[in-house]
């Protein structure tokens, strides 16, 4: 997968209204039929079926919420592929979200309850309470069916084993172990790597395996607190290693990590060169808008500089996914230019979103990732490709 | 040795009530509604501690350590998310443009202090921390302004939260947090004042947190181990707010996990007095975890 200024997502998009309401079992409006037609009619989905079945308006069955997620699917590939990207998926929309829906198909996990994220945001937390195994691999329906329909390549993103670990307690490998003394705390350490290792061999590259047996050739692994615990990131690292075990030579793989202090990461991250193609990070939630390719401009992108000296593949983000701001493809143009100047070679730079798009209506997705397309072929016709 | 367990930081809400305020947030209750659910949440936090000689409200209603201050002064705003040390919990970062003290502390306190006679706040140097365009001096004037109030209402026991000094090793902001740290200290007309470190190994700054103007260090037993405690001497002139029990994972401490670091702490350091508590804030926990880790310290607290 080598292409100049090569375009993807990066996981999440919202879900739609008429999908979230059938599925949870609330009623649906005519706003949200009329929402389903709008958007069939503009992506070119023949929605007959569709239709029937959302003119139950409630009570669907397994069968009915089935075909309804295959439409939201359908739809979200078409949108993507409609805006031009190189690169497609379905914005996750057979998930519930990055955390609970894998935890929830691995034995040995208990959830006990929500914790705080921030403000009046809390998330589901679970436990380790017994030996890990995977119930079965879990993204293989999903591909399968969207690979059926997608006109372009299609990119799984998956959660790693890192974060899995980091966001899950643990009353397995802890056990036993006492608290607050020297022997205690080096063996709470080694613990924690075992369940880091673990999680990769049990979990993550079955998974993996399973998507590669299915014929998936292009892998995202995320893994958002890649960066949380500094002491912690060389173990990141051989659990990501050890994740992707003997798929590396096989499989194009991206990494997926954003708003994370990534200075963190480096050296660290030398060993997953060979195993990572592509290393993408968030830059544009902390750049600023102004048109230009000099450092004064392009502040959010200076982490830059240290990951071209590897040999990844650049995975830029050029759309803030936390703001309705379009931005103008000049903008893109620029950042991507400024990127390029630093990264040289238009091989080893892609271009992405900072993040999934899942904060943000169908309409302000769309624009935006239709512009970082336009922004890409200006880009692309600057440097005469 | 007198030995007293106690709550630490922030207390998680009940399931009910991160529903309620999700449904206000999306405007399905009212606001009564939601005064009913938090009422009904400061009884569930009472009932636990029946029988602890401090009592602290958990801080239900805080959104984050800091995030009070903000209402506390005449003009300072919050921005974004800024990640509360290594754990998957976001706090915003407080501007201070104006740090003069609204003159209604009366109305501010009362909102934020429901119950009890322990105090939690953040310390001088982790409100300067966690905020711009505040001194340590400036946020040791703000928390001495409270801490007076609230001595003069009732509360006789302090923990200043102090995780940021440890985390980030700062020898050089040791100076401007103990003179912040000693107009606090007068403020507090003799109460228990308590520096809590957490989230790190306290024993690299042992010797300057023990020289500090207040009665008890705490230290977060997750992070420190005992035996470099030992080494570098503890002044038994200064009590110990241990924090034993692991907030940050739901695996239930037995008797064989505690016992060998209790041993040490009553025997190697014998600290003037000790309160056992958690590690750091026990809102890492989901709310029936959390009860059931305060039902260990009733038990060491020989109260039940």
């Amino acid at each position: 997968m080598r292409k100049p200024l090569l375009t993807h997502e990066i996981g999440s998009l919202a879900k739609p209204n008429w999908r979230v309401k059938a599925i949870t079992g609330r009623p649906l409006s005519d706003e949200d039929l009329k929402e389903a037609r709008r958007w069939g009619e503009f992506l070119g989905v023949e929605t007959d079926e569709l239709f029937g079945i959302l003119s139950k308006r409630k009570n669907f069955t397994r069968e009915e919420k089935d075909r309804i997620i295959h439409y939201s699917s359908l739809m979200a590939v078409r949108l993507l592929e409609k805006a031009g990207l190189d690169v497609v998926y379905d914005g996750e929309q057979h998930r519930v979200e990055m955390y609970e829906y894998p935890i929830k198909r691995i034995e040995g996990f208990q959830f006990y309850g929500h914790v705080r994220s921030f403000d009046n945001k809390y998330y589901r937390k679970a436990a380790l309470v017994g030996p890990m195994k995977l119930k079965r691999p879990y993204h293989v329906e999903e591909f399968r069916r969207i690979n059926s329909f997608a006109q372009k390549p299609v990119k799984i993103p998956l959660t790693g084993a890192y974060t899995l670990v980091d966001w899950s307690f643990d009353e397995y490998y802890m056990k036993d172990i006492e608290i607050g003394t020297r022997r205690g705390l080096e063996k709470r350490r080694e613990a924690r790597r075992q369940f880091i290792m673990d999680m990769a061999r049990e979990v993550i590259y079955p998974n993996l395996k399973a998507l590669y047996d299915e014929g998936a050739r292009i892998l995202q692994i995320d893994e958002p607190a890649a960066t949380t615990k500094p002491a912690e990131v060389p173990d990141f690292v051989r659990g990501t290693v050890e994740s992707v075990g003997d798929l590396k030579d096989r499989v194009f793989f991206a990494m997926h990590i954003c708003f994370s202090d990534y200075s963190v990461l480096f050296p660290h991250i030398e060993g997953l060169q060979g195993i990572i193609h592509e290393m993408h990070f968030e830059y544009a939630n902390r750049d600023s808008r102004e048109l230009g390719r000099t450092e004064k401009e392009r502040i959010g992108y200076e982490i830059l500089k240290e990951l071209a000296k590897y040999d990844f593949i650049v995975g830029l983000g050029v759309i803030d996914v936390h703001t309705d701001f379009i931005e103008p493809p000049e903008l893109v143009r620029d950042r991507i230019l400024y990127a390029l100047d630093i990264v040289k070679e238009p091989e080893r730079l892609y271009v992405a979103p900072d993040c999934g798009l899942r904060t943000r209506t169908w309409d302000v997705a769309f624009q935006k990732l239709h512009n970082m397309v336009e922004g890409r072929n200006m880009a692309l016709k600057e440097i005469g490709l | 040795m007198k030995r007293f367990v106690s709550l630490n930081g922030k207390y998680p809400r009940s399931e009910a009530l991160i529903r309620a305020t999700r449904d206000h947030d999306r405007g399905r209750i009212s606001r009564e509604e939601l005064e009913r659910a938090y009422d009904s949440d400061y009884d569930r936090v009472k009932g636990i501690q029946e029988g602890f000689p401090m009592v602290s409200d958990g801080l239900l209603n805080w959104q984050d350590i800091v995030r009070p201050f903000a209402s506390l002064v005449k003009d300072a705003h919050v921005e974004g998310l800024v990640r509360y040390f290594e754990t998957n919990t976001f706090y915003r970062k407080i501007f201070f443009q104006d740090t003069t003290l609204r003159s209604d502390i009366e109305n501010w306190a009362s909102r934020y202090f429901r119950f009890g006679n322990l105090a939690i706040l953040p310390s001088p140097y982790t409100l300067h921390r966690f905020s711009e365009g505040i001194s340590i001096k400036k946020a040791g004037e703000l928390i001495g302004a409270v801490v007076e109030y609230l001595r003069e209402n009732g509360y006789d026991y302090f923990f200043l939260q102090e995780p940021a000094l440890v985390y980030y090793r700062d020898v050089a902001a040791m100076e401007e947090l103990r003179r912040a740290l000693e107009f606090i200290s007068g403020k507090a007309r003799e109460a228990m004042i308590s520096l809590n470190t957490y989230f790190a190994d306290a024993s690299p700054l042992i010797r300057d947190l023990l020289s500090m103007p207040v009665s008890a260090i705490g230290i977060d037993f997750t992070f420190t181990d005992v035996e470099s405690l030992m080494e570098a001497g503890w002044d038994r002139s200064k009590g110990m707010v241990a924090g034993i029990l692991d907030t940050q994972n739901s695996l239930m401490e037995t008797e064989g996990v505690l016992r060998p670091v209790m041993e040490k702490i009553e025997e190697g350091l014998r600290p003037m007095f000790l309160i056992y508590t958690g590690s750091s804030d026990f809102e890492f926990l989901p709310a029936s975890i959390a009860d059931k880790k305060v039902e260990i310290l009733r038990k060491l607290g020989g109260l039940r």
